[in-house]
């Protein structure tokens, strides 16, 4: 989500925000220019979004552990969910 | 406030001086000031398409064939700046030290510049590509095409450019255990 928070940001603050903060008129032309900016970034934030969680429910899917590991594969973090040889594929074990 | 918190922070007014000066001389520049990255510009388009653009004044580089000038309004200078900002905001955490914070600063600008030549030429191609074929979407002028273009080219390539620069200066211990 960061990967495309920042870019987004940066982007829509350079083209819009700071235009308006330098006292640029806000004309029919500009509006034009931003509506067709938030449209378009809008639209391809949503679509890269969609297809990043759209690929990680199907990894999640597709694990042969999806039921026990869920909380370590969606989060990477430690968890307690999985005993030692349970699900030796998907958990972490610390040494 | 951590030490490293103040070296970021200064690190970013150092890059809001940065790109307030530049975004300033942009504003009030003609094609001759902006030189510096119009003609590196031309001579990408010119090699990709084996076209000549003429320099004239006050208006850019100019091909009247094709009937296209790069002028300043495509000088791509706010792709830049906001590639600057990302680099900058993004990956100041990455860096320990204020020298190091400075130096992705330096780096940024320096690679900002040549991404913004590169992707303004790939912008230009399309664009003149899609004069040679001209689209036609409902209720859009051709103008608003040219510049829906633009930030579909400047708004991926930004994305693309972070994506990679984040996978490569990514440290180690910020992933996650697999």
């Amino acid at each position: 989500m960061k990967r495309l928070t920042i870019p987004l940001a940066s982007y829509l603050a350079v083209t819009i925000v700071v235009p308006i903060l330098n006292g640029a008129p806000i004309d029919a032309p500009f509006l034009d220019h931003a509506a067709l900016v938030i449209i378009i970034t809008g639209t391809l934030s949503t679509l890269v979004t969609s297809r990043n969680h759209a690929l990680s429910a199907a990894r999640i899917a597709a694990s042969p552990d999806s039921t026990r590991c869920d909380p370590f594969v969606r989060t990477g973090v430690k968890s307690g969910a999985c005993p030692p040889g349970e699900c030796p594929n998907e958990c972490y074990y610390p040494s | 406030m951590t030490r490293q918190r103040i070296h970021s922070a200064l690190a970013i007014v150092a890059m809001l001086a940065i790109t307030y000066a530049l975004k300033r001389h942009y504003s009030t520049a003609d094609a001759e000031a902006l030189q510096w990255i119009l003609a590196p510009t031309a001579w990408l388009v010119e090699t990709v398409f084996q076209a000549p653009f003429v320099f004239e004044q006050h208006v850019g580089y100019v091909n009247q064939e094709l009937r296209f000038a790069i002028a300043p309004s495509c000088a791509g200078v706010n792709f830049m700046i906001i590639a600057i900002c990302t680099a900058s905001v993004g990956f100041v955490s990455y860096m320990r030290t204020l020298r190091a914070k400075l130096a992705l600063l330096f780096a940024s600008v320096a690679l900002a510049y040549l991404a913004t030549l590169g992707v303004n030429t790939g912008r230009i191609a399309i664009a003149l590509l899609l004069q040679a074929h001209p689209l036609s979407i409902a209720g859009l002028s051709s103008a608003q095409i040219h510049q829906a273009e633009g930030i579909v080219v400047y708004f991926t390539s930004l994305c693309a450019l972070y994506v990679l620069a984040d996978r490569l200066l990514a440290r180690p211990s910020t992933k996650a255990p697999t």
